[in-house]
């Protein structure tokens, strides 16, 4: 049996990269769109925390403004980043522009749209390596860069290096990417759903060579995807977004065999599993998200939660500790906690 | 419950933690009964639908600049249409005594202050008093002047009165006499002093006495409907050549493109001057055998027109069918167009129902900027003097006039000039416009 | 006409794409694919971007016209024409003489089958509304006397999706990515089909919407007995909604088996990686879980590589696998699979899937 290796104590004592109430707003013309409200998360070295949600959830904002990324009518509105001690929301532009790519990398989802189709692949990884480390000379460059393609298993990188980005396959893009956003050794890697245009069986390449880059490296991941399978195969934790907001984050262990939001509850219920016994009808999630143009007071998920109460309808619910590290922002919670709480509704919730 | 160690929650929490809340004390355990369906669909903002046309005007609104072009362009429209209603004269109508009239006039006792002033300067300055007294000088001091010093003297006379005419500008300025908005011609002026109510020409009028404001409005009636009906006859060939072409593809396409080709190689002024010298005899021949309604058009129209007309039939569709074409190449991928198929759908039936009403934005752009275009080209025409025919004028025409007497009377070219240029440019915002506001997927 | 069990059957069906400016076949997206499904049953069909699912599709539908083979529906040929190339010794394929297949008037025929698509918004045309695009079925085939019986069978259908009647005349950029896609089914159920394909009907979904339309495709099969072709490339949802599951790589059939023996005993070593390398959404499992990882890339369906398609990747090819095409055979009674490997004899001898472990 395979033990997935656990991350290394910080250095410091301090985690690698810290967000707390993070807020991320977009002011279009018919208001403001509050992407992301208020989420608080901590990722530490040598760790991968997944991000799970849907699309509009505001999972690839907020891993936006980290990468000091957004664009405008995008805006951080509250809350801090603190990497390394170090709070990037007030970062200088040349600050950011070092930050970016030297010690936060990030990888997307399409590989052909971030690879320039007029320079070689191998020109394109010695100017980022060059962008951030001035002094090395360009051959060094040049035989850093073929290491790293090696490494992220693109073989004859020597005659690789020389080729167009549309010579190479989706899959080998994704590892140029790859080999692209870690060539500076960075300590934080984004990677903004690096599998979900790729194949199931280039991505289990894909997973494995992630896998063995965060072996090997130490480095903090941030992993976004809305697929619940590549969550339970790579991360160690794992927040669970809903409408712009956590609604649940915990262990990968917590989230799969102890949910305690009922939209987690749901995703898991309603995905068909390749090892179910025999033909069980899925248990949907029913409804559709709430629009992120004014929502509502409460719970974003309330219109569409079995269990939802007339509180939920009217403010939205604390976080509840389920356990270490595990948390959930749910009113069913509360009401277990609750003196006069009726028991039994925690079955309700877990199914 | 667990039992917590440490004092904050590991993720650094800035919500409430359950045991806080516990304290607030407005909970109830009514709050915590389970919430009804119609509770929680009210919970959901209503769903906001909207006619397609509702939609489209309401983001029309939101664009400034093709707002404040759609504003030009109906005052332009009001000018061109119903200011020759206004206006008391007509476009061919010539006003005897009053040729070169400026915009502006002085009152009659204005001009008479000036003519005295300048009756008297000149008085001052006549050649043959200057002459008389010279020789009245020289007969005092005992000398005769001989015909070479009397001639010097008359020139010198002469060349002091020419510079007092031409400082009139100045003898206004030093008499305060100030201009006044309109050109009248004197003689309209005494019917105003008699208590009639006279029209002024506000822009002046040209070299035959011929009112320009009301030219100008008909220029610019003439140049718009020119515009407009090119662009119709341009879009409608064209939309459907290039979407037959593009739906039906392979061979039918590759011939029909190769149409195309031949057309762009075809110089469009050179057909025109040929077709209207072709046409020319045959469509008089034409209107005076006939009484239908092209037998009428034909002597409003003149021959320039209707060939140019033609030849936009013939010639000027192919850009917007390049246009549409591409545009189909791209859309008869779509998966709409395959579940068309799909549901049998015709050919006909996919390229009205489908194809073109999806490539609406680029036909509004493509028509709003066509329209400029058959504009200049007709007004290019009439400059070269094979446009319109007189006494029908168009702001083309204006202009090329307005050439002979440019430095005396700039505005001649100025007023066409500027009309002509806001309309253009009120057209081409107003496409801009149109094609964003058409465009279903950008709701907000 | 007869009823017959066999709904749809295809045989041999090829489908090339012609490069232009470029002799022989072009892109050979689909090549001799036979089945049948049977009336009533759901067929899965998986496999990777570029294997030719969705051109077997749609080359089903003929909007795609085939390249060469058979299609029957209900026991009528729509399709047939012999194969119009032959390979040289150097194994180049060249034209010979085919003759042109017969025309067939599909009109009828697209009452009877019908396509679900990928991208629900890309699939319904945005300048009309949900009424219109639901109607224009109605309008092709004059199913409707009058406006009334029209706007009233529009509502019927918009209901029977789970979409509010009312928003008939909305646009379909004012829905949800499901709603679009209930849309796009409610349009195909207008006609009345007994065959859809469902051509990716979930993928471009949320998570949570997609088990909606999974389960309302299933309903509307109990309730109207549709017979589905469902394509898809995620292999769980496929083997949920399907009883049988085609596995498909670079053109080819290479597996066919009823879906719970597929992915308990799958035969075909392409699709016991195809298996293993579906993330499983259960952390304790897939630690313990060793599997095995492809290597390479989908070779280029331009250049096929000779023999077994699938020899480039797997990791069991031999000489035999280089030079010859397997053949789709019955390895058990109704597992079908094309591989070198599983022998003529009985496949428990020595079938890969024990290599395994």
């Amino acid at each position: 049996m395979q033990q997935r290796q656990t991350p290394a104590p910080p250095p410091e004592g301090r985690p690698l990269l810290e967000v707390r109430d993070l807020r991320v707003s977009f002011f279009t013309p018919a208001g403001e769109v509050r992407a992301v409200s208020g989420i608080s998360y901590q990722v530490d070295y040598g760790e991968v925390v997944g991000i799970v949600g849907e699309s509009g959830s505001g999972k690839s904002v907020e891993a936006y403004s980290i990468m000091g990324l957004l664009q405008p009518p995008g805006r951080v509105v509250g809350g801090s980043i603190t990497f390394e001690g170090e709070d990037v929301l007030s970062f200088s532009r040349r600050e950011l522009t070092a930050f970016r790519g030297g010690r936060a990398a990030m990888i997307f989802q399409n590989p052909m749209t971030c690879l320039n189709p007029v320079y070689t692949v191998g020109d394109q990884l010695i100017e980022a390596l060059r962008a951030h480390q001035k002094t090395v000379s360009r051959r060094e460059a040049a035989q850093r860069a073929a290491e790293m393609l090696e490494r992220v298993g693109i073989h004859n990188p020597e005659r690789r290096m020389r080729q167009y980005p549309h010579e190479f396959s989706g899959g080998m893009r994704q590892r140029v990417m790859i080999a692209m956003g870690l060539i500076c050794h960075p300590k934080l890697l984004i990677a903004d759903e690096p599998t979900t245009a790729l194949d199931v069986t280039i991505q289990a390449q894909i997973l494995e060579l992630m896998k063995d880059l965060q072996r090997q490296t130490n480095m903090g991941i941030i992993f976004i995807t809305h697929n619940l399978g590549v969550v339970a195969e790579l991360c160690h934790k794992v927040c669970v977004m809903y409408a712009g907001k956590l609604v649940e984050q915990g262990s990968v262990d917590d989230i799969f065999y102890r949910p305690g939001h009922p939209y987690t509850v749901g995703l898991l219920r309603s995905m068909p599993r390749l090892d179910a016994q025999e033909h069980q009808r899925l248990i949907p999630i029913e409804g559709t998200p709430v629009d992120m143009l004014d929502p509502p007071e409460g719970c974003p998920f309330a219109p569409r939660c079995p269990h939802a109460m007339e509180v939920c309808l009217r403010r939205m619910p604390p976080y509840v500790d389920l356990g270490p590290g595990h948390r959930s922002a749910c009113w069913l919670r509360v009401q277990e906690r609750l003196p006069a709480s009726p028991s039994g509704r925690k079955e309700a919730a877990h199914g | 419950m667990s039992e917590r160690k440490h004092p904050r929650s590991p993720w650094g929490s800035l919500q409430p933690r359950a045991e806080d809340v516990l304290a607030w004390g407005d909970l109830t355990p009514e709050d915590f009964r389970p919430a009804g369906a119609a509770e929680k669909a009210a919970f959901l903002r209503p769903e906001q639908g909207g006619s397609y046309w509702r939609d489209a005007w309401r983001r029309f609104r939101g664009n400034r600049a093709a707002l404040g072009a759609l504003a030009v362009l109906l005052l332009l429209v009001l000018f061109a249409f119903v200011g020759p209603l206004v206006v008391p004269y007509g476009y061919a109508q010539f006003h005897a005594g009053a040729e070169n009239l400026h915009p502006w006039h002085y009152t009659l006792d204005d001009q008479e202050r000036l003519a005295a002033e300048l009756a008297r300067r000149s008085a001052a300055s006549d050649p043959e008093a200057a002459v008389e007294q010279a020789l009245a000088e020289a007969e005092a001091r005992g000398e005769a002047l001989t015909a070479v010093d009397l001639a010097r003297i008359r020139a010198q006379a002469r060349s002091a009165q020419d510079q007092g005419s031409a400082s009139q500008a100045q003898v206004r300025r030093e008499l305060g006499i100030q201009p006044r908005l309109g050109g009248y011609s004197r003689e309209e002026l005494e019917r105003k002093a008699a208590g009639e109510a006279v029209f002024p020409h506000l822009f002046g009028t040209d070299r035959y006495g011929r009112d320009i404001l009301v030219r100008v409005m008909v220029g610019t009636r003439v140049s718009m409907l020119v515009g407009l009906s090119a662009a119709a006859l341009v879009l409608v060939i064209g939309a459907l050549y290039g979407a037959v072409s593009g739906y039906c593809g392979g061979r039918v396409d590759a011939v029909m493109q190769r149409v195309v080709e031949i057309i762009y190689a075809v110089p469009e002024v050179l057909v025109i001057l040929l077709l209207s010298t072709v046409l020319g005899d045959a469509l008089l021949a034409y209107a005076n055998t006939h009484t239908d309604l092209l037998a009428r058009a034909i002597p409003v129209l003149g021959k320039n027109l209707i060939s140019m007309f033609l030849s936009f039939g013939l010639l000027y569709w192919v850009t917007m069918s390049r246009i549409i074409r591409g545009q189909v190449l791209q859309l008869k991928g779509q998966e709409y167009v395959t579940a068309a198929r799909a549901l049998g759908a015709s050919g006909a039936r996919i390229i009205r129902r489908h194809l073109l009403p999806n490539c609406i934005g680029q036909i509004v752009v493509t028509t709003c900027l066509q329209i400029p275009s058959a504009i200049f080209l007709e007004s290019f025409l009439s400059f070269l003097g094979v446009g319109v025919t007189t006494p029908m004028t168009s702001l083309g025409s204006m202009a090329s006039e307005a050439l002979e007497g440019l430095w005396s009377y700039p505005y001649r070219l100025v007023f066409p000039a500027v009309i002509l240029s806001a309309m253009i440019l009120s057209f081409n915002l107003v496409g801009d416009g149109l094609r964003d506001a058409l465009d279903p997927r950008l709701k907000r | 006409m007869a009823e017959h069990d066999t709904l749809l059957q295809v045989e041999h069906l090829t489908k090339y794409f012609p490069i232009k400016g470029h002799a022989g076949p072009g892109v050979r997206a689909v090549e001799d694919v036979s089945f049948s499904i049977r009336r009533g049953e759901t067929l899965g069909l998986v496999g990777e971007s570029g294997c030719g699912k969705t051109t077997l599709g749609r080359t089903i539908l003929r909007l795609h016209e085939p390249t060469s083979g058979a299609i029957l529906y209900d026991g009528v040929p729509l399709y047939r024409r012999d194969y119009p190339f032959q390979a040289t010794a150097q194994g180049e394929l060249v034209k010979r003489h085919a003759p042109r297949a017969q025309a067939v008037d599909m009109l009828p025929y697209r009452r009877k089958m019908q396509i679900i698509f990928q991208d629900p918004s890309a699939s319904l045309d945005p300048r009309m509304t949900v009424g219109e695009i639901v109607g224009e079925a109605l309008d092709i085939h004059r199913l409707c006397d009058g406006r009334a019986q029209r706007a009233a069978r529009i509502r019927e259908l918009l209901s029977m999706v789970g979409l509010n009647p009312e928003h008939a005349d909305r646009y379909p950029h004012e829905f949800s990515g499901g709603q679009q896609q209930r849309v796009g089914i409610a349009r195909a159920l207008a006609v009345e089909p007994e065959f859809i394909v469902c051509d990716e009907p979930i993928s471009a979904l949320d998570v949570s919407i997609q088990s909606q339309v999974v389960n309302m495709l299933e309903d509307m099969q109990a309730e109207l007995g549709l017979t589905y072709l469902f394509i898809a490339h995620d292999l769980s949802v496929v083997r949920h909604i399907s009883r049988r599951i085609g596995v498909m790589y670079l053109g080819s059939l290479v597996e066919l088996a009823e879906s719970w023996e597929l992915s308990r005993h799958p035969l075909h070593p392409y699709t016991q990686n195809l298996l293993s390398a579906v993330p499983v959404p259960d952390p304790e499992l897939s630690r313990s879980r060793q599997r095995a990882v492809l290597q390479g890339d989908i070779p280029s369906p331009i250049h096929p590589p000779a023999g077994c398609r699938f020899h480039t990747r797997c990791p069991y090819a031999a000489g035999r696998c280089r030079e010859e095409v397997p053949l789709l055979r019955e390895h058990d009674p109704g597992h079908w699979a094309a591989c070198h490997l599983l022998g003529e004899t009985a496949p428990a001898d020595n079938p890969p899937a024990d290599r395994e472990d």
